[in-house]
């Protein structure tokens, strides 16, 4: 489309680009795969972008033991989706970073811009929800960081301020016997946005589910974490009964709407089998490690 | 044979994938007028006022046209042959608007930029209508979308326009009424199928200029060049001789492009200007402002013996024709066309409507009607043979038509050419039908099924498509083709050279083919209805074979024998005996070179009173989830007679590319709209069309047959193979879950709470 003219920022420091944003309210490009859309359909023409991609510490995505991991606001789907430790790690994140859009959209799209895009179907949300991951913001008088939860206020909004940028995200090293997984349903098998999805995180003590953190994506205006449904089934030896009512359980707490990919009832349904099948998958994790052991 | 039955690579495939500027915007002026056109927000409204003063002062801005400015003679945007059967009901503005996205106001400036800026500067006052959305309750509404006086129609196609009905359509053999009441087992079912998108990746453009002597020339991505001169000259009111169509290569089509696009558009602005101008269609317009299939509902009742032998069908069609009625008697009567004779049922009948509603209009779209009908037909079969207890094959081989049989389209023809029960056959061995058919549990909450259909289409439209080809010696000993049939990327540039090199005896580097250009191409009516190997094949044959036969006469006639006494080898014409020869570059030279000389050009047209079918036979392997009701293909057998199959690489791709389309109705895409008319579904993020990984396996077999009226015993294929996924997809997911989802696409949620109902039963 021609028409999409527009200055390039492309400050080499954070501190440069919060300059920038201090001047001008100007979207910021990471990735670019939302970005670019929105200014191709129309709904923006931003006289300016604040590109990210002169910052080399952006491109960060470390692991550290005791610590846990953090992820770069240029850091791209693919790159956490094929990492060896948060494949081991925090397979929930890796799972939901392979299953965002299409290799070229993974290859070019950034964790962190999927959260700020604030989608309620954002693949990586839910997966980061149940991983209890924090956002580091930096804006003009240092860094603030915030949970995901306060993070997200609704479709499209967050609790970002005009000056400010996403650093990055960070995950807490899972204690020992944390498993985690996620799941969607939509109807392609790829370049899909979710019908509904789930990401469940546990870790298991002695049989029994302790840490249980469980989020929904795509049933309600934000991506959604769930502590009443988890603290349902902590501590407990899960039973196939018991996950379906858990399922149950977030079914009641989801707020889904009619659209046109799937109707609020039969968003309902699928968080019912995607939360059980969540579950089961963990046990089976679970089992599958003590039989490697 | 040495160019038949190849797979030689198509002739212009290279340039198309490596980028090469061979497409309409490659081709345009730069200096071109940028064209733009100011759309309705509304589904139905009249528009009071509309200021583009505003819009006019901006620089850069060089004309704006509303409809006052336009000539005021009906038309329709179908590319149809004489005489146009699609209604009169267009112009290109009017005060009217009858669906979102209904052409306002066009624009024209130096750059896409100003003339966006000055559409929004244009002002429109609109008293708003309520709009007809939903089809089944066009007939009556109070809304009625055509009320003019002055829309027309070239004959009688059942025209009500109070009514909403745009055509009606009835055609019966035997006694349907009298065999049902003696048949054993009766199905009676309504099938509904959904407006889809063609999603080519070209999206509409035409490129607009006056040429030397002030005539218009129009370089359009189109299937139909002569329909959109006789299409132009009739909505611009000039003359056909002062308009020149070109086509270049094509980004795709599946009958998108069988309907003119923005056309009108940059020419009036050409006309109006004296300069060039493009329009280029944006994939939102085109989703939303341009035509997709008529969306459907179709009764079936189909009767049998206890036997399975079927002895009476009957459908009753309701067609969804949208704002202007484009293909709109043509497609419903090929929702019969293509799915009655399939059956040798003693009585056979179709009626139905196609209704004006207030959304874009219905269009030309592979398969055309016969997509929906083989939707609604061969799934009322297959639950037939639930009924009966009876295998869906052994069914369908117990009544389709045969070779020798009398097709009721063709009473006094027999049917030239079928092995579509060896197609069945087949097919059922390669997707294990024996072993997997119906269900099997392979997960604690998966199964796969198998399902079927079979179809038929035909090759060209009987009386109606007729081609003409020329193919002349040049001075230098090659080949000029001349053809009006129009390669959209299926490759039928190649074919058609692969033909008449057969029949030449010569090579593809020796021919130049040249298409089209309505100031150049013989007349041809276009690709479309599956017509282009069939009859433009059989003229190119046939002129080959008439050029063959006067460089033969002209050779024996320098090496002073008779005819007879000489035959044509390869480059050179010689002697039964083998004592003189003369090569085909001298028979060449000496043909253009002094007095009395002839350049030797051979010549046919050709025409038929058959459209002889191919047929396909479709097998669909999928994995239904028990708990969320998605389904998945897992594999795909289609087994194709296409009679002889001319380049088995092109069938194969036309083939892969029918069935993933297939695949995308079946369960994937929906054209959709919001309460207010509005389409939903007008980007590829809203509108799916299956993905690599959606499309699972699909294996493609031929079963050659011998058309004897084909070209080398061609039929088609371009449209046939896009119709037996949905039907054999439905029954495949049914076999797995029990739910018959009789209204497509087939979506997890239909699927899930088909099985909620049946658990609640």
């Amino acid at each position: 489309m021609t028409g999409m003219r527009f200055k390039l920022l492309e400050p080499s420091t954070i501190d440069e680009a919060l300059d920038f944003l201090a001047a001008a309210d100007v979207p910021i490009l990471a990735g670019g795969t939302d970005l670019l859309l929105k200014i191709k359909r129309g709904l923006i023409w931003p006289e300016a972008i604040l590109s990210l991609h002169r910052i080399p510490s952006l491109y960060c995505l470390s692991y550290e033991e005791g610590t846990g991991l953090s992820i770069g606001a240029l850091v791209t789907h693919v790159r956490v989706a094929q990492s060896p430790i948060v494949k081991e790690k925090f397979p929930a994140l890796a799972q939901a970073c392979a299953l965002v859009g299409s290799p070229q959209i993974r290859n070019l799209g950034t964790v962190v811009g999927n959260l700020a895009n604030a989608s309620p179907a954002a693949d990586s949300a839910s997966a980061l929800l149940a991983l209890g991951a924090q956002v580091i913001v930096r804006n003009s008088s240092g860094v603030r960081q915030m949970s995901l939860p306060d993070f997200f206020l609704g479709p499209g909004k967050t609790s970002i301020r005009h000056g400010e940028i996403i650093e990055a995200i960070t995950v807490p090293e899972p204690l020992a016997g944390t498993a985690s997984v996620y799941l969607k349903l939509g109807r392609r098998q790829a370049l899909e946005i979710s019908i509904c999805a789930a990401a469940l995180s546990a870790r298991r003590v002695q049989g029994h589910w302790q840490d249980v953190k469980l989020a929904l994506g795509a049933v309600a205006p934000t991506p959604l974490l769930l502590p009443e449904t988890a603290s349902y089934l902590e501590g407990k030896e899960w039973t196939s009964e018991m996950l379906e009512q858990a399922g149950r359980s977030a079914a009641a707490l989801s707020r889904p709407l009619d659209d046109q990919r799937a109707s609020a009832e039969y968003r309902r349904e699928m968080a019912e089998v995607l939360v059980k099948r969540c579950g089961l998958a963990l046990i089976e994790s679970a089992a599958g490690r003590n039989a490697h052991e | 044979m040495k160019f038949v039955g190849q797979s030689i690579s198509k002739i212009d495939g290279m340039a198309l994938v490596t980028g090469k500027p061979v497409y309409t915007d490659d081709i345009a002026l730069k200096n071109a007028l940028v064209v733009k056109l100011l759309r309705s927000p509304y589904a139905f409204a009249k528009i009071k006022s509309i200021d583009t003063s505003k819009a006019e002062q901006l620089d850069g801005v060089e004309c704006i046209l509303t409809y006052k400015d336009v000539p005021q003679a009906r038309f329709t945007l179908a590319g149809q042959s004489y005489p146009e059967p699609s209604p009169y009901d267009r112009l290109i503005l009017e005060d009217i608007v009858r669906y979102v996205g209904d052409e306002v106001a066009i624009i024209a400036a130096v750059d896409e930029k100003t003339a966006l800026k000055a559409m929004k500067l244009i002002k429109v006052e609109y008293e708003v209508f309520e709009p007809v959305l939903d089809f089944e309750k066009a007939i009556g509404h109070t809304s009625v979308v055509h009320p003019e006086e002055n829309l027309s129609t070239n004959f009688e196609i059942g025209l009500q326009k109070e009514k909403n009905i745009v055509a009606s359509h009835r055609f019966e053999v035997g006694d349907v009424d009298g065999e049902l009441a003696q048949c054993d087992v009766i199905v009676e079912e309504t099938y509904y199928t959904q407006a889809q998108a063609h999603a080519m990746m070209e999206t509409y453009r035409t490129f607009t200029y006056l040429d030397h002597m002030g005539r218009l020339v129009a370089i359009s991505s189109t299937q139909v060049p002569f329909h959109i001169r006789r299409q132009l000259a009739r909505a611009l009111q000039i003359p056909a001789s002062k308009i020149r169509v070109i086509k270049p290569r094509i980004g795709g089509g599946f009958g998108a492009k069988q309907t003119g696009g923005g056309d009108v558009f940059a020419a009036l602005v050409t006309l109006k200007t004296g300069k060039p101008a493009k329009i280029i269609y944006d994939r939102q317009e085109t989703f939303s402002c341009t035509t997709s299939r008529h969306a459907m509902r179709i009764k079936v009742k189909m009767g049998a013996d206890k036997e399975g032998l079927i002895k009476a069908l009957e459908l009753q069609v309701l067609s969804d024709t949208g704002a202007y009625g484009e293909h709109a008697s043509t497609v419903l009567g090929c929702v019969g066309e293509y799915t009655l004779p399939l059956y040798k049922a003693k009585a056979r009948r179709i009626t139905g409507h196609a209704v004006y509603t207030n959304k874009m209009p219905g269009g030309a779209f592979r398969g055309y009607g016969a997509t929906q009908g083989t939707f609604a037909v061969e799934s009322a079969v297959n639950k037939l043979a639930e009924k009966l207890g009876l295998d869906p094959a052994a069914v369908r081989l117990r009544n389709i038509v045969k070779a020798g049989d009398t097709l009721i389209n063709y009473p006094n023809h027999p049917l030239g050419s079928s092995t579509l029960d060896q197609c069945i056959l087949k097919g059922q061995e390669l997707i294990g039908w024996k072993d997997k058919y119906p269900v099997r549990q392979v997960a604690p909450n998966k199964v796969r099924a198998l399902g079927m259909a079979v179809t038929m289409q035909g090759s060209g439209i009987a009386n109606i498509d007729t081609s003409t080809a020329e193919i002349r010696l040049n001075d230098d000993g090659n080949f000029t083709l001349l053809i009006g049939a129009t390669d959209m990327g299926t490759g039928c540039d190649t074919i058609l050279t692969q033909m008449a090199a057969e029949v030449l005896e010569t090579s593809m580097e020796q021919i130049i083919v040249n298409a089209a250009d309505t100031d150049i191409s013989p007349y041809d009516p276009g690709s479309y209805a599956s017509s282009t190997t069939y009859v433009a094949g059989m003229a190119v044959v046939k002129a080959a074979e008439d050029l063959k036969q006067q460089i033969l006469a002209q050779g024996a006639r320098y090496l002073e024998v008779s005819a007879q006494d000489a035959e044509l080898d390869g480059n050179v014409v010689k002697t039964l005996k083998g004592d003189k020869e003369i090569s085909l570059y001298q028979i060449a030279e000496l043909s253009v070179l002094g007095t009395g000389r002839q350049q030797l050009v051979g010549h046919s047209t050709y025409g038929n009173e058959i459209s002889p079918p191919p047929f396909v036979a479709g097998f669909a392997e999928v994995e239904v989830d028990l708990e969320t009701g998605k389904a998945e293909l897992v594999d795909y057998v289609a087994v194709v007679d296409c009679g002889t199959v001319i380049n088995p690489s092109l069938a194969r791709v036309q083939t892969e590319g029918g069935i993933a389309q297939g695949i995308g109705m079946a369960l994937y895409e929906d054209v959709r709209y919001d309460q207010k008319g509005r389409m939903q579904t007008n980007s590829f993020m809203q509108y799916k069309i299956p993905c690599r990984k959606d499309i699972g396996t699909v294996r493609v077999f031929f079963e050659s047959s011998f058309e004897p009226t084909g070209p080398f015993g061609a039929k088609s294929i371009g449209e046939v193979v896009a119709n037996t996924p949905a039907p054999a997809i439905a029954h495949a997911v049914y076999n797995a879950v029990g739910v018959r989802v009789q209204s497509l696409p087939i979506t997890p949620e239909k699927v899930f709470m088909g099985m909620q109902e049946l658990a609640r039963l």
